[in-house]
């Protein structure tokens, strides 16, 4: 009998953490939101006011309204609308919810899978959230797709230095700063023979920005090889060079705050949304 | 001498003049979103409504006029510019913004309601009123009408056509936040207005109010809701002589 009762509690044990795991599992979809602007017109026309508010929205930085106007888009009016997804995955991304940007952006990429944009802000979602092997593959896709995709570029070789591959990040950097033209661009300034009234030469931010991240890989490489001389002298009992620990001491403070790479602020999603 | 203070003066003008023509060759209509395929007017009035809704009217405004100019004929831009007008205290484009609304389509709710709001701003009670209860005649159902018009008459004192037009409301839509915060309002000005019955029955403006200030009488309400703190009740109890 005792034995009976038993296996019953067991049993009623079992169900209720499989009832309780099933729950936490399948949170309850949450109903889709009111979106009543030009109900009685076709899909695009919608989808175009929704677009208009959502992005009014998020450039004013009401977050929780974008999210709203492009869910209005994405449950409601057209659920294969692939630019809603794109810009609701940005809206997430500055909300700092990952799992949800993440979600947004395979779905953009569901519907149009050679999106370099939706491939670049997932490669930063997944940066973002440290996971640094599916952010680098996607970066390599989006390089493979087009190489002079200067944003995926600077996202690449910032995980090749969270990585410590200080070399491929180096090359991949040197190699666009070739690509680009931006070396022929710094020449020109240079050059003692150019006339002192002569206009601003225009050239890509990004691609100038390429060499800013060089002298960053350098450094980081830079403070790795301090460290391996601090260790080195620390093993063996002896005291390291003053001038080194203080170099390195700057370095790393300089790698906890404004050169932080870990933290997405050095990583380039694509926001453009608009033309 | 003369002479240079003319050249001054040309200057100091130039210079507004080109003030004036850089703040207003900003308007720019936004971009257009990458994927568009529908009209664009929609985006513009999509981009237009979020302005609007965040009180940055003179965006607002830009942008209603790339709706408009998209598509001429659609009444309810015009309307909501117009209100963006009544914002900023542009009261002749406002009127024409609101009229023409109706020129296009003579049931648009929100313009009566707009131009309804318009009319109250500039202090002409009899045509906000008319313009809220035609509203409210061509949807019964409209809960701000209703509402808007209760501000009017509150803000002529007639609270009990307020409190009304505000029951009104809250058994047509009971959950519509919006009204019972009117409504609120509207007890408080019967409050005052018993305050002042008080005042005036005690033969003195300084009379002491037996539960306190007005203010004070609202905290300990309050109290007595949220703690069960019975004070402010046990106050205004009399002795039996």
């Amino acid at each position: 009998m005792l034995k009976k009762s038993l296996i019953v509690l067991i049993c009623l044990l079992v169900i209720s953490v499989g009832i309780t795991a099933a729950q936490e599992a399948t949170p309850e979809p949450l109903p889709p939101p009111n979106c009543p602007a030009f109900e009685d017109q076709p899909a695009d026309i919608r989808a175009g006011y929704y677009m208009g508010e959502g992005i009014a929205y998020l450039d004013t930085n009401q977050l929780s309204s974008a999210e709203l106007s492009f869910t209005c888009i994405i449950r409601v009016i057209d659920p294969a609308y692939y630019p809603a997804y794109m810009a609701r995955g940005l809206t997430y991304v500055r909300l700092r919810d990952f799992p949800r940007a993440q979600q947004d952006f395979n779905s953009a990429l569901g519907r149009q899978p050679d999106s370099l944009a939706a491939l670049n802000n997932r490669g930063v979602v997944f940066a973002l959230q440290f996971d640094y092997e599916r952010a680098a593959a996607d970066f390599e896709r989006v390089l493979d797709l087009d190489s002079g995709y200067l944003r995926a570029v600077n996202n690449r070789a910032i995980i090749h230095t969270l990585l410590g591959e200080y070399d491929a990040a180096i090359t991949l950097l040197e190699g666009q700063i070739q690509n680009t033209g931006i070396s022929g661009v710094l020449e020109q300034y240079r050059d003692p023979d150019r006339p002192a009234d002569a206009g601003p030469i225009l050239f890509d931010p990004l691609a100038g920005r390429l060499y800013a991240l060089l002298g960053t890989v350098y450094s980081a490489r830079a403070l790795d090889d301090y460290r391996d001389y601090i260790d080195l002298t620390g093993f063996a009992g002896q005291f390291p060079d003053e001038r080194i620990t203080a170099a390195a001491g700057a370095l790393e403070s300089r790698f906890t705050f404004e050169l932080r790479l870990d933290d997405g602020s050095w990583m380039l999603l694509d926001e453009a949304l608009t033309e | 001498m003369r002479k240079q203070y003319s050249w001054l003066i040309v200057c100091l003008l130039l210079l507004g003049v080109g003030r004036l023509s850089a703040q207003t060759g900003t308007e720019e209509c936004p971009p257009l979103p990458i994927g568009l395929t529908g009209d664009p007017f929609t985006y513009y009035v999509g981009v237009a409504d979020a302005y609007a809704s965040r009180q940055q009217s003179s965006a607002a405004i830009v942008v209603y006029t790339c709706a408009v100019d998209t598509a001429p004929d659609y009444a309810p831009a015009y309307a909501r510019r117009g209100l963006a007008h009544t914002a900023l205290g542009n009261d002749n484009a406002a009127v024409a913004d609101f009229n023409r609304a109706i020129e296009l389509d003579e049931t648009l709710l929100e313009a009566y309601i707009n131009r309804g709001i318009f009319y109250t701003r500039a202090g002409n009670y009899a045509l906000a009123i008319g313009d809220f209860t035609l509203a409210a005649t061509l949807n019964p159902g409209n809960t701000r009408a209703l509402q808007n018009r209760a501000m009017v008459h509150a803000i002529e004192e007639n609270f009990d056509l307020a409190l009304a037009d505000l029951e009104q409301a809250i058994t047509l839509a009971p959950d519509d936040p919006a009204p019972y915060a009117a409504r609120a309002a509207i007890y408080s000005a019967f409050a005052l207005q018993d305050y002042q019955r008080f005042l005036d029955a005690s033969g003195s403006q300084r009379a002491r109010l037996p539960a306190g200030t007005p203010s004070e009488v609202l905290f300990l309400v309050d109290e007595s809701i949220r703690s069960g703190s019975v004070t402010v009740w046990l106050a205004l109890q009399r002795a039996g002589q």
